[in-house]
């Protein structure tokens, strides 16, 4: 990607992507690859933790849970234990999972691989979206290259490790981007999710201890064993350190990934990196990260610092990290539709505020856009929302009421419009 | 106390509550009388927390938690919807959600009335609906199967249906497919949903999503008379709910009784009552009178019978009773004094399976001792099944086991076929029909080479006796599981059992010396009752024996009378001796149907010069009779039944008899006066007499094993048991579930199927009978047997030799 | 009269049973995982079922039940959860379109109704080779926008240039190099691969 702002990108997990043949276990090892590893299996399994949480990294996936303290939770005595990646990236707006494993996908083995010996498993699960086709069989290849060197399989790199690497594909499902969802699809089930307690990391795949982690997360691992925790923390904030993959998206000139330590404003980032909004437009909105935030955003919060504590702050949340641009002329209230479909179509049914909510606020929706819609209707969103909000079994529900209850916070005059108009007053 | 049990302390809505730790926050509130709203939560139902109805606030949590999820903690403090703004919120939102694509169908929904969407709505709910689009709509209702129909509209997706197949039954023909607002129940296209557990999931269905063919539109519960009873199909005992109105039976349902069937019934006990107020029940006395029969009064035909009876006693010729093995224990009670007292005979029998004397020993010892019960079930550490197909033969015991395996209790079997597949974990070790006593003999030598030195001297006898045809390892395998769980070890075994020389002391045997619990688990309901009666030619109410002076002499004081000495005839016997009789009595039971030789039941009917019959119907073998007297039906009266743990439950009327029907003690008890001979004359006089005849139960000891017999080493050999649904005179009317009846089916290992496939039809030649339908091959059965599912008209024997072939013309028939 | 959401209800059309091959590479799937775990291996079993089939039948949701000790509402309970699982024979080539805002924004819902006008169908249709849908984020948004193949992304084309390659799969010709260059296979293969019944382990 041609880059002509005078930004620089922090490139960690991104470094091998311009590296021909970075995806190739020569190229790959050329680079330094599979060295930290290498170190890895002469440490022991609680330094490498401890490693691990002493680096501050956070989970990538949206949650942002502290890696070596989810690691810490599986129990020594209980076996199997099973390390499963979580690359089901189905977050509207995020494309960064996608990219780590197209262009290094041993980057992610690697990282797999030190925390499995971290939890004492052998055995890891890649849980790989269906539709993925390609990233899959970027895996498959570095797999494959990885059995061929023993990196993988029978004591491994002359160590008295096995490890073996199963890539499993999902379904075409979204909720399955929830670790309890996940194991459920794994094992052969609907992907609904499980009830906890038991969490995971006592009664995760197969009942047994398991470490569910996501793709860019576990590729932070290799340059924190190799650079060590204290480097790490010297990029972004005390509680979030590190870099972060932004995936940037929507009206903008320069859609992409960009990797930037934490705390980098979100203006550097949309008028920075991805060269502001499109056709020099000017910006209505943007997700701090993805269509699940919590709160869109308005050209006031540009100033935002991209880290958890910031966007929390500020009023949403920093998720996966997809900032999403929405030009001036774009509908919001269409927008929000288009979003609350998607929520209603994967909501797994199990529970009834997500269920019935999101198909309420559907139709309510699409009324608007029909020029059906009336004044009421807004409060009354509101409060579907918030009886989905907090009420629902998973996240999901708490996820679907973003784009209707920060639209008609931030765009109630949109809503108006399309009841005055009879229609939707915008083209797009 | 462990640390498990020691109890919680927690406040809910400010009340101070102590429970014990794991209870989940709903049942805590319901101790205290504290209901919160809930759908997909049931107490025997694995907690899922789908519906979110039962939101409550807690104290240091910022979102609300469903209390059907949640188990206590100390120092909780809880709030409801009583005292938390946010738990009434919660709530309300959750019935709003569920109002919005709910149908309006309450005029027309059965379960308007009993329904706790409703009952919930008008005290959880919002009062109204802010909803204003289009409802999800379905193509309504969709039988899923004869029995079920379902209707997805309604259906809050609670998911206890599903739940309730999967986890209790182990029948999952239902499942949600779909998801989303598309989410539904469902069955796949043709699989339906085959289950005899099926009727369960309507009564557990808390809108009018599942609903009942049988009951569609037939009343309101408020226009509902109930009486609570006990059913009478199986000896499973279950607890019912039996609901008229206007004097029609409409409805069962089950009743909760956790130590019996928790709150569950079969099919057959659910949807099967249409024969008591079928339009061809005996409705009044009938006399032959020149070959035809005439209805008469009761007076009359009394005096018909009495006259015959004295003309006997005065003739010196003897009369005999067989009886069947549904009645009420005061009518087996009352059948057995009138057969000592009033005939003179110890010649009466309740048994279709004539077993040997080794079967004697066992039926004497159950009424005495102690023997297994549920609670036994539920803390075994391993459950043995000999001999019995629980789930045909009493289908609750075998939800219990199956909840056992749940948990990880160990579950083994021996039989010729497998009957366990849906129990979780349980193993099987095959033998040949009549093989069983070979393997408990095998057993017991194994054992006895562990060290377990409780084997009594029959036994070590028995054990001699050559080699089970069992591979050495299993019957090893099975040794050292019962010795590992010595003491906690349960032992059911069936009917069939009875009918193997040696069998069943053997297993009586063997469970005395591991100190296990023997549960005998017959298939009718009265045969426990009958047992404890004295139904028998060698026994006497309470397990007495005719032939021990002292048991004789406790019958002095209560009867006035000794009973007879001489052991009587059994069935069989009696049968052989018809022509011989002054009387032949039949209660509730049709020989000509039922029993194992049909042929020699119909000619001593026919031999025999006077034959009554009490009974609901005219029978097959009450056409032979002369008098045929009707009996109440088990809806139509009062009494106990005694299931097969020993433990009487009460039946009770629910509608009165149909026409002049009486109930069997009352039909004994006015011959015996017409008669003028003393006779306990109303079920309190019956209950003083029986209640003085009891006896204590004392720890199980051995018996006396008569010498196991070896089955013929070559050739196939037949096993055959009736299912659960069979075609008996007590299906009548039950249209419904007549339907969801299999057909017959013809089983045999793939060892020696010799080229014959799944599907085609074969021939099984027995010898008196056979039997042609389409075969299944499987190594569900054993290897050298064919089972056949037997269905009317099938005479074949277990055991015996049958030649299998393929069907010449591809007629299939049953 | 049952109420569609962006899904299809079912066609019903039953197939031939499944081959030798399928049953032999079911039981390898199966032996990927650990004993008592074989249920694992029913969402590579459809993929496979698909592979051969072009859809999940009725007949193979009864086979993988058979295979895998599951009744046949098991099987299709965990088919009809996942919108990949087919209901009714694909043809040769699924075209897949998002419209979501970021791809919208960049002509995808434009293109979503345009091909449907070109193929005379609507989205879960087939016509002749060619299946069209209608997607959730395909997560490749910096692409807007986005469109697959078989799973294989066509990223920024012109909503013309998109219609013309979807036209040129209706004349039976080869689908061009995707956005990373490689050619999608059909959709027998696609599902072969999606199974798994070729990777490393």
């Amino acid at each position: 990607m041609m880059s002509t702002s005078t930004l620089q990108e922090t490139k960690v997990v991104t470094q091998r992507f311009d590296v021909p043949d970075g995806a190739r276990l020569e190229g790959y090892r050329k680079t330094g690859g599979y060295e930290a590893l290498r170190k890895a299996l002469s440490m022991t399994p609680d330094e490498i933790i401890d490693v691990v949480k002493t680096s501050g990294l956070r989970g990538r996936g949206g949650a942002g849970f502290p890696t070596g303290t989810k690691w810490s939770f599986i129990p020594k005595d209980k076996r199997p234990s099973y390390l499963v990646c979580n690359a089901d990236e189905g977050e509207p707006g995020t494309f960064k999972d996608r990219e780590l494993m197209e262009r290094d996908p041993h980057q992610l083995i690697e990282g797999m691989a030190i925390g499995a010996f971290a939890i004492g498993s052998t055995e890891m699960y890649i849980f790989c979206r269906g539709e993925f086709a390609y990233a899959a069989r970027q895996l498959e290849r570095a797999a494959a290259e990885a059995y061929e060197a023993g990196i993988l399989g029978r004591k491994i790199m002359g160590s008295d490790h096995d490890l073996d690497l199963i890539i499993h594909r999902g379904a075409g499902a979204y909720i399955c981007g929830e670790e309890t969802a996940l194991l459920e699809a794994i094992e052969g089930r609907r992907g609904q999710p499980r009830l906890r307690p038991p969490f995971p990391a006592t009664h995760g795949l197969f009942a047994k201890p398991t470490v569910v982690n996501n793709v860019e997360t576990f590729a932070c691992v290799p340059h924190i064993i190799t650079n060590g925790a204290d480097w790490f923390k010297g990029f972004g904030t005390e509680k979030s350190p590190g870099t972060k993959m932004f995936c940037l998206s929507g009206d903008v000139e320069r859609p992409g990934n960009y990797e930037v330590p934490f705390g980098t404003p979100a203006r550097d980032l949309i008028e920075g990196f991805a060269g502001g909004v499109k056709g020099g437009k000017k910006l209505k909105a943007f997700t701090p990260g993805g269509a699940s935030s919590t709160q869109f955003f308005g050209p006031d919060k540009l100033d935002t610092n991209m880290d958890w504590e910031s966007v929390m702050a500020a009023g949403s949340l920093l998720g996966t990290g997809a900032i999403i641009v929405f030009a001036e002329d774009v509908c919001m209230v269409r927008a929000a539709l288009r979003y609350t479909r998607f929520y209603a179509h994967e909501s797994c049914g199990k529970c009834t505020p997500c269920r019935e909510g999101t198909y309420w606020m559907v139709n309510t929706l699409e009324r608007f856009e029909n020029g059906q819609g009336r004044e009421e209707d807004m409060a009354i969103m509101n409060d579907v929302a918030g009886n989905i909000m907090g009420r629902s079994f998973c996240a999901l529900g708490d996820f679907s009421v973003a784009p209707v209850t920060s639209t008609i916070k931030l765009f109630a005059d949109e809503y108006r419009r399309h009841i005055e108009k009879g229609g939707c007053p915008f083209d797009r | 106390m462990t640390a498990e049990q020691a109890p919680v302390t927690l406040t809910i809505d400010g009340a101070e509550i102590s429970v014990p730790a794991g209870t989940l926050i709903i049942r805590a509130a319901e101790t205290i009388g504290k209901y919160i709203p809930r759908f997909c939560d049931h107490p025997l139902l694995d907690p899922l927390g789908a519906c979110r109805q039962c939101l409550v606030e807690i104290e240091g949590q910022r979102k609300p938690l469903t209390a059907c999820t949640t188990p206590v903690a100390e120092g909780m403090v809880v709030k409801t919807e009583f005292t938390s703004e946010l738990a009434r919120e919660g709530q309300e939102g959750v019935l709003e959600f569920l109002l919005i694509n709910h149908p309006l169908d309450c005029p027309m929904c059965d379960k308007g009335g009993e329904c706790p969407l409703q009952d919930q709505a008008l005290a959880y709910g919002p009062g109204g609906s802010r909803y204003i689009d289009p409802k999800r709509r379905f193509t309504k209702p969709v039988p899923i199967s004869p029995l079920v129909k379902l209707d997805r509209e309604r259906c809050v997706l609670c998911a206890r249906c599903t739940r309730f197949s999967d986890q209790i039954a182990g029948d999952p023909f239902i499942e949600l497919f779909e998801r989303s607002a598309l989410e539904q129940v469902a069955i796949f296209e043709d699989e339906p949903y085959d289950s005899i557990f099926s009727g369960n999931v309507i009564q557990i269905c808390p809108v009018g999503a599942l609903t009942s063919s049988t009951f569609r539109f037939r009343a309101r519960p408020f226009d509902m008379a109930g009486a609570d009873s006990t059913c009478n199909r199986c000896a499973s005992g279950c607890r019912i709910t039996v609901q008229t109105r206007r004097g029609q039976l409409v409805r069962v349902l089950a009743k909760d009784d956790p130590a019996v069937n928790e709150e569950w019934i079969c099919d057959k006990g659910r949807f099967g009552y249409a024969y008591a107020q079928s339009p061809e029940r005996l409705v009044e006395p009938l006399v032959r009178k020149e070959g035809e029969f005439v209805a008469v009064s009761w007076a009359e035909a009394l005096q018909v019978v009495a006259d015959r009876i004295i003309a006997a006693r005065e003739g010196g010729t003897s009369s005999a009773i067989i009886a069947g093995q549904q009645l009420v224990d005061e009518d087996a009670y009352a059948i057995s004094r009138f057969a000592r007292t009033v005939l003179g005979t110890n010649d009466v029998d309740a048994r279709r399976m004539l077993g040997g004397e080794g079967e004697d020993a066992v039926l004497a010892a159950i009424p005495k001792s102690i023997t297994a019960t549920n609670k036994d079930i539920d803390a075994a550490k391993l459950i043995l099944t000999v001999g019995i197909d629980l789930h045909e033969e009493s289908p609750i015991v075998f939800l219990r086991v199956r909840k056992a395996a749940r948990k990880g209790v160990a579950v083994r079997e021996i039989g010729p076929r497998r009957t366990t597949s849906r129990i979780s974990g349980a193993a099987w070790t095959q033998c040949r029909p009549g093989g069983e006593a070979a393997v408990l003999a095998g057993i017991a030598r194994a054992l006895e080479v562990r060290g377990n030195s409780g084997l009594d001297p029959f036994t070590r006898a028995a054990m001699q006796s050559g080699d089970p045809g069992i591979p050495g390892d299993q019957i090893e395998a099975l040794a050292s599981t019962l010795q590992s769980a010595h003491g906690s070890v349960v032992v059911l075994a069936g009917d069939g059992l009875g009918s193997v020389p040696g069998a069943l002391a053997l297993a009586w045997n063997v469970t005395a010396a591991i100190g296990g619990k023997f549960g005998w688990v017959p298939r009718k309901a009265g045969a426990r009752g009958a047992l404890w009666a004295g139904l028998h030619p060698a026994l006497l109410p309470g397990g007495r024996s005719a032939a021990s002076e002292d048991d004789r002499a406790a019958f002095g004081d209560v009867w006035g009378i000794d009973p007879p000495a001489a052991r009587g005839r059994d069935a069989r016997a009696i049968f052989q001796n018809a022509a011989n009789l002054g009387a032949l009595f039949l209660a509730g039971v049709d020989p000509v149907a039922d029993f194992e030789d049909a042929e020699l039941a119909a000619r001593a009917l026919d031999d025999a010069p006077f034959v009554v019959a009490l009974d609901l119907f005219l029978t097959e073998s009450a056409k032979r009779a002369d008098v045929v007297l009707p009996a109440a039906a088990v809806y139509e009266r009062d009494g106990t039944q005694t299931n097969w743990e020993g433990r009487p439950q009460p039946v009770r009327a629910a509608v009165p008899p149909a026409g002049l029907a009486q109930s069997d003690y009352e039909i004994l008890a006015q011959i015996a006066d017409v008669a003028g001979v003393a006779f306990p004359q109303t079920l309190d006089a019956l209950r003083k007499e029986m209640k003085a005849l009891a006896v204590t139960p004392a720890a199980a000891r051995a018996v006396t094993v008569g010498l196991p017999s070896q089955p013929p080493a070559t050739g196939l050999l037949l096993a055959t048991s009736q299912p659960l649904l069979d075609e008996g005179t007590m299906m009548k009317g039950a249209d419904a579930l007549m339907q969801t009846t299999s057909p017959v089916t013809i089983e045999i290992n793939s060892a020696d199927a010799a080229g014959l496939i799944t599907g085609e039809t074969v021939v099984v030649r027995a010898a008196r009978s056979e039997v042609r339908a389409p075969v299944r091959v499987t190594d569900s059965v054993a290897r050298g047997v064919v089972f056949v599912a037997a269905h009317a008209g099938f005479a074949g024997r277990n055991g015996e030799s049958v030649q299998v072939e393929k069907a010449q013309n591809e007629r299939a028939e049953s | 009269m049952d109420t569609p959401l962006m899904g299809k209800a079912h066609d019903h059309v039953d197939a031939p049973p499944l081959s030798e091959k399928f049953h032999a590479e079911a039981r390898k799937l199966i032996a990927r995982y650990p004993a008592g775990q074989e249920r694992s291996a029913l969402l590579p079993m459809l993929y496979l079922a698909q592979a051969e089939q072009g859809y999940v039948s009725p007949t193979a949701m009864r086979e993988i039940g058979d295979l895998l000790g599951l009744t046949r509402a098991q099987v299709g309970a965990v088919s009809t959860f996942y919108t990949m699982f087919k209901r009714d024979p694909q043809g040769r080539w699924l075209v897949s379109v998002c419209t979501h805002p970021s791809c919208t924004l960049a002509g995808g819902q434009q293109l979503k109704e345009r091909l449907e006008q070109e193929l005379g169908i609507a989205c879960g249709e087939t016509a002749g080779d060619v299946s069209l849908e209608e997607v959730e984020c395909l997560c490749a948004c910096d692409g807007a926008p986005v469109f697959s193949v078989n799973y294989e992304n066509y990223e920024r084309m012109t909503v013309d240039d998109a219609v013309a390659l979807v036209n040129k799969l209706r004349t039976g010709e080869q689908p061009p190099p995707g956005a990373r260059g490689e050619v999608p296979q059909e959709f027998g293969p696609v599902n072969h691969r999606l199974s798994g019944a070729e990777a490393p382990r």
